[in-house]
């Protein structure tokens, strides 16, 4: 794909508060091209080439696009699914996306995908598998991409390690990024009795190339006790805002995005949730100029 | 001693998976991913039965969305729980979930208390095929110019290549007119009886359009996609009724109908 076949280039993400492209906003970005500094999309809906592709190419042309994918199971034992992989990257190759994002999380097992972001023990053989289906995505997209911290409901046994030093070992090893959640960090520090702020503290402000901000849902039980459900379906928690902070001082200016996946409000909702973002980035990591 | 990694993942696939029985009882996961877990306060069943219902939820709103008439015919209670039921025997195969459901109408029609409802099965096809076409690859439509540089002598030995988001619907009933009512919550007894439908549906753009054919012009259409010759197409569809060929390809090139006019110069 040559550039004078795409002479709007999608371009880098810069170091602003951007929001995920769903499909109930298509028609608005097209028609009325919104003042939104860049926007980040789920490859696996746009991989048939039909109208979602249409309008994700016709998106592309004006804004700086990310692509986060939720399907390519970076935790799989058996490696990643070759073939698609390969349909991203002839995805990738189409729309240049600025960032290429994934979840340190599995998906599939064996032919079977599960819809999710299921968790992973932290012990040196899940490590080692990680790395390994890192590279093997960083070869096929010819650049490095970024892991996510994923949410989760269940720790293991197994585990030997953290989850910030497993992520910051995956990125030593891979030649990775890492993309923080701030929500996922809070709904697991809540979820499973840990300091948020210390996880912050403890991932490495080199590493951090993106953050991510949701909101999360409390799923009561019977018994009194609850678990924290990331749901993206709501406003960011005001505990989360204050994480996004500490987050921004600690990794100075980083391409921040605002996630809304269930009960999708209007697009200015999430474009007011990107200016708060944007107001924390101005006043706790300095000028708009880190990208 | 601790599972590998592959097993844990497999006991999670498991215990994803796993059906309800008849009695409506969860399915127990696998000993060694309870003992994996840390309970912490909250039993592993409990922890893991977030996932098992997260799988549930999202792909059986996905195919609700996707079958949304079929599921306003048959009662959001009944499709949910039999799309529940789906999604476990049948998990995607693929990460794209727009290419998941293509077996909902053939599942519903072996279900058990639908062998006379028909109808519903005819909708759920239409409904897909409008899934399908909305998703499939944007394409340019055959220009005539492609078609009048064929010599008329090998006209008839040449073929029509479809559209890639053409897709051909037959019913013995008007089923477009009861996937509009359902849609629009209007259904009235009337509508499954009737002439039968001969649809086509594209989408030359953004949008999917459906419209109803002649029943030659869909036997036409039909024996051109199944590869035929235009010469054999263009018997089958006489044999239907009157046929026009020459009105009836001005028209299809008017559309989106066809992609690519092939030479098969050697039959």
């Amino acid at each position: 794909m040559t550039s004078s076949q795409h002479p709007a280039q999608s371009g880098p993400i810069p170091a602003e508060a951007g929001i995920g492209l769903r499909a109930p906003h298509f028609e608005q970005i097209v028609e009325e091209r919104p003042d939104i500094p860049w926007l980040e999309f789920h490859p696996e809906n746009y991989l048939g080439g039909g109208a979602p592709y249409l309008y994700l190419e016709r998106i592309r042309a004006h804004y700086p696009m990310s692509m986060h994918g939720v399907g390519l199971s970076l935790g799989a034992a058996d490696g990643l699914d070759k073939a698609h992989l390969a349909r991203l990257a002839e995805l990738a190759a189409k729309i240049e996306p600025g960032l290429i994002s994934e979840h340190l999380s599995f998906a599939r097992v064996g032919d079977a995908y599960l819809n999710d972001l299921l968790p992973l023990p932290y012990t040196e053989e899940a490590l080692a598998q990680v790395v390994s289906n890192v590279q093997q995505a960083q070869d096929a997209f010819q650049r490095p991409i970024l892991v996510e911290n994923a949410s989760a409901y269940m720790t293991f046994t197994a585990s030997t390690m953290s989850e910030q030093a497993f992520l910051a070992e995956v990125c030593k090893r891979a030649g990775c990024m890492a993309l923080l959640d701030v929500n996922n960090v809070y709904v697991n520090a809540r979820n499973h009795n840990f300091d948020a702020a210390q996880f912050i503290a403890e991932t490495p402000a080199d590493i951090i190339g993106e953050i991510h901000l949701a909101g999360h849902a409390i799923n009561h039980f019977d018994d009194g006790k609850e678990i924290r459900i990331d749901d993206h379906g709501s406003h960011v928690d005001a505990a989360v805002w204050t994480l996004f902070e500490q987050a921004i001082q600690h990794a100075g200016r980083v391409p921040a995005l605002i996630e809304w996946d269930t009960r999708i409000p209007a697009l200015d909702v999430l474009q007011a949730e990107a200016a708060r973002a944007e107001a924390i980035m101005a006043t706790q990591g300095g000028a708009a100029d880190a990208a | 001693m601790q599972p590998s990694l592959a097993t844990l993942q497999a006991d999670f696939r498991a215990t994803v998976l796993g059906g309800v029985s008849a009695d409506g009882a969860e399915p127990q996961p696998p000993a060694a991913l309870l003992e994996a877990v840390n309970a912490d306060g909250i039993p592993a069943e409990r922890r893991l039965a977030i996932h098992r219902n997260h799988f549930a939820t999202t792909l059986s709103e996905a195919l609700g969305g996707v079958f949304e008439a079929t599921r306003a015919l048959l009662g959001a209670a009944y499709f949910d729980a039999f799309a529940r039921r789906y999604v476990r025997a049948n998990p995607p195969s693929a990460a794209g979930i727009f290419e998941y459901g293509g077996d909902l109408p053939a599942a519903l029609a072996a279900a058990p208390g639908l062998a006379d409802h028909g109808y519903v099965m005819d909708v759920a096809r239409l409904e897909w095929a409008m899934h399908e076409s909305f998703h499939a690859p944007a394409a340019g439509r055959l220009e005539p110019t492609r078609l009048t540089a064929v010599p008329s002598a090998e006209i008839a030995n040449a073929s029509l290549e479809a559209h890639p988001t053409v897709r051909l619907i037959e019913a013995a009933f008007p089923v477009h007119i009861l996937w509009r009512g359902a849609l629009d919550n209007a259904v009235d007894g009337g509508m499954v009886s009737g002439d039968p439908a001969y649809l086509i549906m594209s989408r030359p753009d953004l949008d999917v359009e459906l419209a109803p054919l002649e029943p030659a012009t869909f036997a036409f259409l039909s024996a051109l996609f199944e590869g035929q010759s235009i010469g054999a197409a263009v018997e089958l569809a006489a044999a239907q009724g009157e046929f026009d060929f020459g009105e009836t390809l001005g028209n299809c090139l008017a559309q989106t109908v066809f992609a690519d006019v092939v030479k098969t110069t050697n039959i």
